[in-house]
């Protein structure tokens, strides 16, 4: 409610100022049929819009101004911009091709003389896909790209892979460019890897209605003049500007609605409990006040209440209050059937009714316009949007101003100022005591987490989660893991992020041979933290308080000379010059408070125990680049470019300076042949292009201060409970560094080749463009395992090889196309595969992420980021089909030694083993834009085939009991595991899968864990929307130029295989290992109504 | 126009200049966060407090479940308990500490303190090299050690026999005790020798009591004795570092954070039933909660104690035919020590020892039923449990699985993947082989 009043009120705000202004128009071809993706330039200015899929477009342009129409295969068509806001433009089918694209360094080419890939998203894509990150937004609309929300957290952040990886430990997330210049997309972790609150990527920041077009650079060749920095691949984003004009303002406001998308399948039915012994398997309940982990205990339909303290089965006197009642549930303890007061015993629903129906509502304003000589655009919005998990928040005020002036006809400055200001309020979750999930799951349907009350009243009401003196109040008798009430009130991270950021852009332009642009940028982020557990968390029962601030700030900039012409009627050339400074800086300081005095006051000056830490992180680049393209008769196009870059990080402290040592030279080289210039002109196809490119770019080393190593601090323990940090008890202790530097480090490389056509047919009503590459990455520098008996863990090294390769296709179809009726279809296909080769010698295996126990690595002649976990002993293994590092071939042996605990259970390989590939075998994204009259449909289908996920949840609650599976198999009659003994024989000892086999090493907590390992595929309806244009002009509203109202639905159904959360979920975040699922936060469904408004 | 060539050109200076510079400095990626070097009270402490916790944590943990002291009984330790999931991987973290965080640094510590002539800080590393070199090769056997800790030089360590270990402990022992006997060369051990405090007659004893526990591991009774009797003369004595209540020790930390993971093992606990040790039982027998009576979070965690040296005494004058007065009192010593150790009184002491059973007098104490026991029990959760399991055969136990208790750690599951001159895979287990003093 609160937010429609607020919506209201600007709408009615807004009357008084706006102006009509806004040029609206549709684009179609000579029969009528819509044109999506064609450009829409104004002439003699820098603004410049792509149609949608319905061939719809908006542009800022002033009254007398020319409107350049241009598509692929079409003849530009200029308007004149009179009296009127929309225009209907038909383009007649010709052989002028003058398509747009934004490519490297912010230069604007024409589609046809590129001889890589680049793919553009337009605003309108991005505007209705529901999503407030960029990059979700981007998920199904380009091919070659992979993006993978990390939880389903509010303000959690995404992970975008162009063309799979190129470093094997070093940064693999493309570079971002807003505007012409570097923009920081970190992600800056809190807690361990594993366990923590969920991160935001800094592209967050970024208000969707701001941008203009998204263009994605995808192979070296297309980033080559970003160097080092582009070696992942570049996303350009350009924001919208303003252009000359009467004022235009547009506003935008959504209300929606969060939920759960599923949760793991548990049982209902056993309580908390176990067995009484191997040798006499029945089940007994435990109270929670003794500790017991596991739902091995009795059926609820085999349990009452009692409150009769005298029962031969009450528990234990510590678990009764001074006045005589049962603490852990007011309908008192229970007992078996038939012995106590005749209530039955309650399976307490726990899980399903925690989570809320999260609101989430944007607001959004922007105000355009300009004059002969200068233009400006300025927007803010402001976004709130709560979690599912009561407490969770994220919210975000946007503030962007960018406008340009034109002294004069050669000189032109360009600037964009932003502010954001994002605050968080974070759960934990992963692999901590202090997890939501972890506690959440584990619950014994026995036990009630919310002490009788419903759940919004359980969060906002402290006796569900802890008793009068203090102590937390959970299943576990205030050990085990925090009772997620507890969690959503006494351990929650607090995070307020301030950003500015902006460019200053100027270009002179002498004449047609020389033309100097220069480009400056800043990006300052202060990302202040405080994560807060009570006394009594059970991560850290003295409480704790940690306060963390980050201040990162990076410029970024350029120098280009720019110039060409035409030298005959049919060669035409041009060059580029630049010169490219950077530089990052990161400064970090935490403060960890521990041992607090006493309840309700989480601050460091209640803490008895306080250490500090601070770091500094920075880096410096250089690059000078040089490119030459030269045309020959509108047909061949070759470019030729190299960089040279120089990298503070390979440098080595207190050596002679010789800039050799950290300089490095990559080349490229593309070629664009159109293929239809040298056939007769075809209706059937109505385009061909073919291209082809080559290049070698280098990676940094992925960190700073990698060529030396010194001494530095780190916790002590063991891995098994908290660590302790220095200062302890007033000394401080400094170790010699685990990795060993290495001075002799030099850039990473790749070597890409890439292939790609482009073909239109039917007068473009179907456009195919596919790409194939091939990558080889050598010099890849890793922290090569050493054994630790030299006294370190890891060196670096420039040692790795991993080649690469894919196809990406995408596919345009304008399938029908009335004056009523269109349906626009495109289909983005992507696949690749990175193969590690090489590591280091003697080294066939490295840790990336996970567990000690399972986890992401990289191994020797597996694809990138395998998971690796323990295996079922086979009948090969130790044999010739036995490589060391995947399962052999052979049947599961079965443990026959009758004396084992394990006797009939599968026996288990000491060696560790890939088990699975988490990388999908491709991607399909298909998007559909369907209009009828003033109504219009969308929708994406998202597909990712294969893809392995560990089930970590599936692990942990078999031990617990808590899994179907384990109240499925529990009562099943002895039967044989399939398997062979020892002598080879088929298994023949009956055993039942209960308590035993779950709590062996082949249950969960176990070492093996080949049985948890699911497709972690899907098939998605990512995106819903369906829109209606306001016929404002029949209802008599004229100060308002149009408007939209729609509802938007995303991820509304999904189909897996995976058993339990979304599968679009990674435990270790936006990280390189991938690939693990440990008690995430489940991922959402969302509805949300929009109205956009033009004035 | 003239103006905005000046701008631009302007600009472009100060960028390029800027970024130059910071390319010909000297400290160009010059770590800010970690310094190249430290001074020897900087590496002190975390090589006692290391080898402290380990000892305490982890060890503790795995040798005291081997000797059915305690029980592993959820998650990964219940398949722990039955030696399944104590899989090679799960050592790699014990390993990794005693290489790359303890053994490096006291390598260095010594050589940066022989060059100064700091000759105590010298010596004080000799004995904590030695004390965890014992450690290794008894949880291990052949351990790597003189390749070891080498860095890029030796990427793969050969290993050595377990008996050149004790040789290089012996070795390394004498030579502290020599140096400690003379001056300090300027620089004396303060308060970042936080096990003795920089009491040099302290550390001699301490050093005396390891060469104890190296010979009675190796059945040199008499030198273990004499030793021994050079050793602690009380519990002042102990080598040990007290945790705090802000900074826990190891079996609190674990007992925080895997409350029910572990639990007091029945065995023990029909052992000291039987011997009416109710009082002990009561201070030890609890849930192991972070409000557990005796693993507390300010644990005095010794490295060796008064009452090991008492035991060590007694076990070595029954073995030699020594004073059986003295066999007594150093027997008795052992207990009183125990029941000191956790907070019980004297009295209560008393009535234990006044029990025949427990106490028959010096003529009559046995090795297995008085000394042995009442070590087995008195170094309730101190790793050296497992030592003597090995050593004596005794307590006799029963395999919580399959046939055989562990004889052995295994070695670390990175080490045997990326060490060329680890033993093959599989060659050692749990089970396999066992330590060259393991008869």
């Amino acid at each position: 409610m609160k937010q429609i009043t607020l919506a209201l009120l600007c709408f009615f705000s807004l009357q008084i100022t706006a102006q009509q202004s806004s040029i609206t128009g549709n684009v179609f071809d000579d029969q009528g049929i819509a044109l999506p993706g064609a450009t829409v330039l104004v002439e003699n200015s820098n603004r410049g819009v792509t149609t949608d899929f319905d061939g719809n477009f908006s542009i800022m342009a002033s009254s007398g101004e020319v409107l350049v129409v241009s598509f692929v295969g079409y003849t530009d068509q200029k308007i004149t911009v009179g009296d009127s806001d929309n225009y209907s433009i038909t383009l007649q089918a010709g052989n002028e091709l003058e398509e747009v694209v934004v490519t490297s360094l912010g230069i604007k080419r024409d589609a046809k003389a590129i001889g890589y890939s680049v793919q553009t998203v337009s605003s309108g894509d991005i505007a209705k896909s529901g999503s407030n990150n960029a990059l979700d937004a981007l998920v199904g609309k380009a091919a070659g790209i992979q993006i993978t929300r990390s939880s389903g957290s509010a303000g959690g952040g995404s992970r975008i892979l162009i063309r799979g990886v190129t470093s094997m430990i070093g940064n693999n997330q493309p570079l971002i460019v807003i505007d012409g210049v570097r923009t920081n997309n970190e992600t800056l972790n809190s807690g361990s890897s594993t366990g923590g609150t969920a991160s935001s990527n800094r592209l967050m920041d970024l208000n969707n209605d701001d941008i203009e077009n998204i263009s994605i650079l995808k192979g070296s060749a297309a980033t080559a003049l970003y160097g080092t920095a582009g070696a992942a691949g570049v996303v350009v984003i350009t924001t919208k500007k303003g252009a000359e004009g009467e004022m235009k303002v547009s506003y935008t406001h959504s209300t929606g609605v969060d939920w759960i998308s599923s949760t793991f399948e548990l049982q209902d039915e056993f309580g908390q409990g176990r067995n009484v012994s191997r040798s006499d398997r029945t089940p007994y309940w435990r109270s929670p006040g003794t500790g017991e982990s596991s739902s091995f205990g009795p059926s609820v339909n085999n349990l009452e209440y009692s409150t009769d303290r005298n029962h031969p089965d009450a528990p234990s006197a510590s678990d009764f209050d001074s006045a005589g009642n049962y603490l852990w549930d007011k309908n008192g303890f229970l007992v078996t059937k038939g012995t106590g007061n005749g209530q039955s015993a309650n399976s307490y629903n726990n899980y399903r009714s925690f989570f809320r129906e999260a609101m989430q509502s944007l607001n959004s304003v922007s105000v355009s316009g300009g004059g002969e000589k200068a233009t400006y655009h300025f927007s803010t919005s402001y976004l709130t949007n709560e979690g599912i998990v009561p407490n969770e928040e994220y919210g975000r005020k946007t503030f962007s101003l960018a406008s340009s002036i034109t002294p004069n006809d050669k000189l032109k400055f360009t600037t964009t100022f932003n502010y954001i200001r994002s605050d968080y309020t974070r759960i934990q979750q992963g692999s901590n005591t202090s997890g939501l999930m972890l506690g959440l799951y584990r619950t014994p349907v026995t036990f009630d987490n919310a002490n009788g009350f419903s759940q919004e009243d359980a969060v906002d009401n402290p006796s569900s989660y802890i008793f009068p003196n203090g102590k937390q109040r959970n299943y576990r008798g205030g050990g085990g893991y925090d009772n997620p009430y507890w969690i959503v009130n006494n351990a929650l991270r607090d995070e307020t992020v301030n950003r500015v950021y902006g460019s200053f852009q100027a270009t002179y332009n002498v004449n047609k041979w020389f033309n100097v642009g220069l480009n400056l940028g800043s990006d300052f982020t202060s990302d202040i933290r405080k994560q807060n557990f009570e006394i009594g968390s059970r991560t850290s029962s003295t409480g704790r308080v940690n306060s963390t601030s980050y201040t990162t700030f990076q410029t970024d900039a350029y120098l280009n000379i720019t110039g060409g012409d035409a030298i005959t009627d049919k060669l035409n050339i041009n060059y580029l010059l630049a010169a490219n400074a950077f530089s990052f800086q990161r400064t970090g300081l935490n403060s960890t408070g521990t041992n607090l005095a006493f309840q309700g006051f989480t601050n460091l000056a209640n803490a008895s125990n306080i250490s500090a830490e601070e770091s500094l992180l920075k880096n410096t680049q250089m690059g000078f680049v040089a490119q030459v393209e030269a045309e020959w008769d509108s047909t061949f196009y070759l470019t030729l470019a190299a960089r040279q870059d120089y990298d503070s990080r390979l440098g080595v402290p207190g050596s002679v300076y010789k800039s050799s040592d950290y300089s490095f030279v990559y080349p490229a080289a593309s070629l664009s042949v159109l293929l239809s210039e040298m056939l007769p002109k075809s209706n059937t196809l109505s385009f061909a292009k073919v291209r082809a490119s080559w290049a070698q770019v280098g990676g940094p080393p992925p960190f700073s201060y990698l060529t030396t190593s010194g001494y530095g601090l780190s916790s002590v323990g063991d891995g098994w409970g908290d660590a302790l940090t220095w200062p302890i008890q007033g000394t401080t202790g400094f170790e010699i560094d685990s990795i060993l530097g290495n001075s002799q480090l030099k850039s990473e490389l790749t070597e890409e080749i890439e292939f790609g056509v482009d073909l239109r047919f039917f007068n473009n009503r179907v456009g195919l463009d596919v790409a194939y590459y091939q990558r080889k990455m050598s010099d890849a520098i890793l922290n090569a395992s050493l054994p630790t008996s030299t006294g370190y863990r890891n060196v670096w090294l420039n040692s790795g090889k991993m080649t690469g390769s894919g196809i990406e296709a995408t596919l345009n179809l304008a399938i029908l196309q009335t004056e009523d009726f269109s349906w626009n279809s495109q289909f983005n296909f992507t696949t690749s595969k990175n193969t590690v080769d090489e590591l280091a010698p003697g080294l066939e295996k490295l840790f990336l992420a996970g567990f000690s126990s399972a986890g992401s690595y990289l191994i020797a002649g597996n694809q990138y980021g395998a998971v690796v976990g323990g295996t079922y002993l086979r009948s090969g293994s130790g044999g010739p089909n036995d490589d060391g590092l995947n399962i052999p071939e052979g049947d599961v042996v079965i443990n026959d030694d009758p004396t084992s605990n394990e006797y009939g259970f599968q026996a288990v390989d000491p060696v560790q083993r890939s088990i699975g590939n988490p990388n999908p075998d491709f991607i399909l994204g298909w998007n559909n834009s369907i209009k009828m009259k003033s109504f219009s449909l969308g929708f994406l289908v998202d597909w990712r085939e294969g893809g392995d996920l560990l089930n970590g949840v599936a692990w942990a609650l078999s031990f617990f009991g808590r899994s179907q599976l384990t109240a499925d198999t529990r009562v099943e009659s002895p039967a044989p595991i399939s398997g062979v003994l020892s002598n080879g024989q088929p298994n023949d000892i009956p055993v039942v899968q209960d308590q035993y086999y779950y709590q062996s090493s082949v249950g969960g907590f176990g070492s093996v864990w080949e049985q948890f390992v699911e497709d972690g595929g899907w098939l998605r309806l990512r995106e819903v929307s369906l829109g209606y244009d306001i016929p404002l002009s029949d209802m008599g509203i004229n100060f308002i130029n149009s408007g939209t109202i729609s509802l938007v639905g995303r991820n509304l159904w999904y189909s897996t295989e995976y058993n339990g959360v979304d599968p679009e979920t990674s435990l270790t975040g936006v990280g390189n290992g991938q690939g693990v699922d440990y008690f995430n936060m489940p991922s959402t469904r969302s509805v949300m109504f929009k109205l956009n408004l033009n004035l | 126009m003239k103006k905005i060539e000046y701008f631009i050109k302007t600009v472009l200076c100060i960028l390029i200049f800027s970024a130059c510079e910071s390319f010909i400095a000297d400290d160009i990626n010059l770590d800010p966060n970690n310094p190249g070097s430290v001074t020897l009270n900087a590496i002190l402490p975390s090589i006692q407090i290391r080898i402290m916790d380990v000892y305490g944590g982890q060890t503790s943990r795995v040798n005291s479940m081997f000797a059915q002291q305690t029980e592993g009984v959820a998650r990964q330790w219940s398949s722990f308990n039955d030696y399944s999931g104590l899989t090679p991987v799960r050592f790699n973290t014990v390993w990794d500490i005693h290489y790359e965080k303890v053994l490096i640094e006291v390598n260095k510590m010594i050589e940066d303190a022989s060059t100064d002539g700091y000759s105590h800080y010298a010596a004080a590393g000799q004995v904590l090299k030695a004390a965890a070199l014992m450690n290794m090769t008894d949880w291990w056997g052949d351990i790597p050690y003189s390749t070891a800790a080498l860095g890029i030089d030796d990427i793969n360590p050969t290993y050595d026999s377990q008996s050149s270990i004790y040789v290089s402990i012996f070795s390394l022992l004498d030579s502290a005790s020599a140096l400690f006997n003379g001056p300090d060369g300027g620089l004396s051990l303060g308060g970042d020798d936080v096990i003795f405090k920089g009491d040099v007659s302290k550390w001699i004893k301490s050093i005396n009591a390891l060469k104890a526990r190296g010979h009675i591991h190796n059945g040199r009774y008499a030198d273990a004795l004499s030793a021994a009797k050079t050793s602690f003369t009380s519990r002042d004595d102990n080598m040990s570092y007290k945790f705090a209540v802000t900074q826990q020790a190891g079996w609190w930390r674990f007992n925080d954070g895997r409350t029910g993971d572990i639990e007091f093992h029945p065995f023990l606990r029909n052992l000291m039933t039987n011997l009416n040790d109710t009082d002990r039982l009561s201070v030890w027998d609890q849930t192991f909660i972070t409000n557990h009576p005796y693993l507390k979070a300010d644990y005095d965690q010794a490295l060796i104690s008064y009452r090991e040296i008492q035991f060590i005494i007694a076990e070595c004058l029954k073995r030699t035919n020594g004073s059986e007065s003295e066999m007594e009192t150093a027997y008795l010593n052992g207990i009183q020590a125990s029941f000191a150790d956790s907070g019980l009184t004297d009295a209560q002491y008393n009535t234990y020892v006044g029990q025949t059973a427990v106490n028959p007098g010096g003529s009559s104490l046995d090795l297995e039923t008085h000394i042995l026991t009442q070590k087995y029990i008195g170094l309730f959760v101190q790793p050296e449990v497992f030592n003597d399991l090995r050593r004596n055969d005794f307590p006799v136990l029963t395999p919580t699985s399959g046939t055989s208790i562990p004889v052995r750690w295994n070695y670390s599951g990175d080490e045997l993947l990326f060490n060329e001159n680890a033993p093959a895979e599989g060659s050692t287990t749990l089970f396999k082989p066992k330590n060259s003093w393991d008869n």
